[in-house]
């Protein structure tokens, strides 16, 4: 027991090539899914929280219950289009990292979307009316939101950013582990433990533990910033 | 800037926050509305400076001349809170906001001029949420003087301020007042201040224009004791 | 005291830890086989599925009472080294190559499955490989070693799962692969791969029982195990595997072995 974690930590600290081509592969395409998926999210629910509009409510319950839809239905319902029989099979995706971006974007919306609703619902009312007080236009004043809610808006990210790098079902049934191509940690981990190579499953989550530890101490830090003293 | 507030009546589910008040302010002129809390006050200048809707009535800006689009006549005044907020940003960036929205020429010496009256130097560069009470109020008074607006809407500005800072900020706005022929609507419960300002007068509780004030003499000290008008409607 | 509670353990259902290779589960087999198994005997059999290699290890752990797999070399072993009992020869199938219809490293006119590694590899054809030590990813190693090829590089993707899962990448992929038999025509309808090699020696796939020895794990229920033994070689397990697939694919999928 004790030898595998040695050798464990010897493997994450030789920076073996294929623990290394592993953890970047999940780190870029998390990191790519939770960017793509924040460039619709924000706006969108910047959109939703700064407006008030007929339906709204319906939309927020409805984004809050996507909150808690299992990844592996959309890691289904992706395979199902995605697959050359499918709607969307032309593409070719299903079995590349793009696959793996596509269903970790999606998974990742409705967390990135309800958050950032929140951080601007945690603007004050009177802050905004400051913004229309000293003259700012809509615009302006919607520029200045998005500055006031940056940090919880960070915040957002990277909290969606931690669900989808541990995310492994999904990501397995779009991705297929294929060696080099879209192993990585979670998959790797869950593929090594059968085959009973525990020391690349615990090197890599050594590592996946170490990225999420870097990322709270981030967040942490952002939601201090946030705060008045 | 001359305003006149016709008829204004405003409802807060059943509660009557404003009742029928009709209220003229001239051009340069100086006007305390004083009263109980709850009476109405923030919800008048609220309306005044366009952040609300009035149910009932209208309020009148410059004899009503329609050309000129509302978003135009709100950024010809502003409006200091009493509890002000600050932006997530620098002092000085908090007191150019005002400016860059409007996409004014020289900033820099726009600011350091208004951040030399209220004594602001050497915050400038500080991040406002690190600010005390006293110093959150002086930049948010730097803030709306910066823009040298036509109308300067004022609630209760230097409630729970020290003296020091209250004089800092009274000299502040007066000097503009003298300089730009600001219109100053001010609500406070300061008898001091309201001497300083030597406006007019009025008293509002429970969303009507009273002439309760007449019990309070605020002539005393003031040399310059102006008339008091303002129009009362029976309902 | 004792007796109560060994009468108590009669009245829960008795467990048979199974672990079996993928292709039996894939298949389709192991589902019908088990349904009769578990109404005879009155108990449960839990299924744990993996790769052959993963199947062999769990039952070195001592956590499985049986194990059901395709893997001669590490069989054998399993019993040198006193964890099996014996080896019950159940049933066989063969081995197939499969690829696109289109057939891009034109492997269909030749007949040697080492031959066609060769090709494979040397075309730089994509290739899928199970990549998870089960009995299918052994066989494919024993061909790349008998032709001495060490495969790699972008040609050879590994997917490191199951026997469907990787038949669904190579079709998506239009790549070849070797597969057993049985998952491929349970399958075929949603896979975009036809078989273009079988019958050679090499792609012989025989199947195997192999109850784990109480002298290493005394808590194995053995005799549970046994009865498992029994019903599959000589009961009416037989049959059934005769059937299966002919009603459903018109065509047998496992075959007996003969008796000894």
């Amino acid at each position: 027991m004790t030898q595998i974690f040695q050798n464990a930590i010897q493997l994450v600290f030789s920076f073996d090539k294929e623990v290394i081509e592993i953890a970047l592969l999940s780190i870029r395409v998390s990191l790519t899914a939770a960017f793509v998926s924040s460039l619709v999210a924000i706006p969108v629910a910047m959109v939703i929280a700064m407006n008030d509009f007929p339906g709204k409510s319906a939309i927020l319950l409805f984004i809050n219950s996507f909150l808690s839809i299992p990844a592996v239905a959309i890691g289904l319902i992706l395979y199902l289009m995605f697959t050359r029989q499918g709607l969307f099979g032309f593409l070719r995706l299903l079995y590349t990292p793009g696959a793996m971006i596509v269903a970790q974007a999606i998974l990742v919306f409705p967390i990135i979307t309800s958050l950032t609703i929140a951080a601007i619902d945690g603007i004050r009312k009177s802050l905004i009316d400051t913004a229309v007080t000293l003259g700012a236009n809509s615009w302006q004043l919607t520029w200045t939101i998005f500055k006031e809610a940056r940090y919880p808006m960070m915040a957002s990210f990277i909290m969606g950013f931690s669900r989808i790098i541990g995310e492994t079902g999904m990501t397995m049934m779009v991705g297929g582990n294929i060696k080099g191509s879209t192993r990585v940690m979670t998959t790797a981990i869950a593929l090594q433990t059968m085959r009973g190579e525990f020391e690349l499953g615990i090197a890599l989550a050594i590592i996946l533990l170490v990225v999420s530890l870097i990322l709270n101490l981030f967040l942490q830090f952002l939601q201090g910033v946030g705060v008045r003293r | 800037m001359k305003i006149f507030a016709n008829n204004i009546m405003k409802k807060y589910i059943n509660k009557i926050v404003l009742d029928k008040i009709s209220v003229e302010f001239e051009k340069g002129s100086t006007t305390c509305i004083i009263g109980p809390n709850g009476a109405g006050k923030t919800t008048l200048l609220r309306i005044l400076n366009m952040l609300e809707e009035p149910d009932r009535g209208e309020v009148i800006y410059d004899g009503g001349s329609s050309r000129i689009s509302r978003f135009a006549l709100q950024r010809r005044m502003t409006m200091v809170m009493q509890n002000s907020v600050m932006f997530n940003a620098s002092v000085f960036n908090n007191i150019a906001y005002g400016l860059r929205v409007r996409g004014e020429n020289e900033i820099n010496v726009k600011v350091e001029s208004v951040v030399k009256v209220l004594e602001l130097t050497e915050f400038i560069d500080k991040s406002a949420l690190n600010l005390s009470g006293g110093e959150i109020q002086r930049v948010a008074i730097a803030r709306a003087l910066v823009l040298e607006p036509e109308v300067l809407l004022l609630d209760e500005p230097t409630t729970h301020l020290d003296s020091w800072s209250k004089r800092l900020i009274q000299n502040a706005i007066l000097s503009l007042q003298s300089r730009c022929k600001t219109t100053i609507i001010l609500a406070t419960y300061d008898i001091a201040e309201i001497e300083r300002f030597e406006g007019r007068v009025f008293y509002l509780e429970a969303g009507k224009v009273t002439e309760k004030w007449k019990e309070y003499d605020f002539t005393k000290g003031s040399k310059k004791k102006s008339v008091v008008c303002c129009e009362y409607f029976e309902s | 005291m004792w007796q109560k509670i060994s009468q108590m353990k009669n009245l829960v259902m008795a467990v048979l830890m199974l672990a079996t290779t993928t292709s039996v589960q894939d298949s389709g087999l192991l589902d019908v086989l088990l349904l009769k198994f578990e109404k005879k005997y009155n108990c449960n059999v839990r299924v744990v599925a993996v790769g052959s290699g993963a199947a062999i290890r769990i039952a070195r752990e001592g956590n499985a009472d049986i194990i059901f797999v395709h893997d001669r070399k590490s069989e054998e072993k399993l019993i040198k080294d006193g964890f099996g009992i014996k080896r019950y020869e159940v049933m066989h199938n063969d081995f197939v190559i499969a690829g696109p219809e289109n057939d891009p490293a034109g492997i269909c006119r030749v007949k040697n499955a080492e031959k066609v590694f060769a090709r494979i590899s040397s075309t730089n054809s994509l290739f899928v490989s199970r990549g998870d030590d089960s009995g299918t990813h052994e066989k494919e190693k024993e061909i790349w070693s008998a032709i001495k090829v060490k495969p790699g590089g972008k040609w050879y993707l590994e997917s490191g799962q199951g026997m469907i899962e990787s038949l669904r990448i190579a079709s998506e992929k239009n790549a070849y692969i070797l597969t057993d038999r049985a998952t491929y025509i349970a399958h075929r309808k949603e896979l975009n791969l036809e078989i273009l090699i079988s019958g050679d020696k090499i792609l012989y796939n025989p199947y195997s029982l192999i109850p784990i020895s109480p002298k290493k794990y005394p808590d194995v229920n053995c005799d549970l195990a046994m009865k498992f033994v029994d019903y599959i070689t000589k009961g009416e397990g037989r049959n059934i595997i005769q059937e299966y697939g002919i009603k459903k694919h018109g065509q047998q999928l496992f075959f007996l072995e003969r008796k000894k």
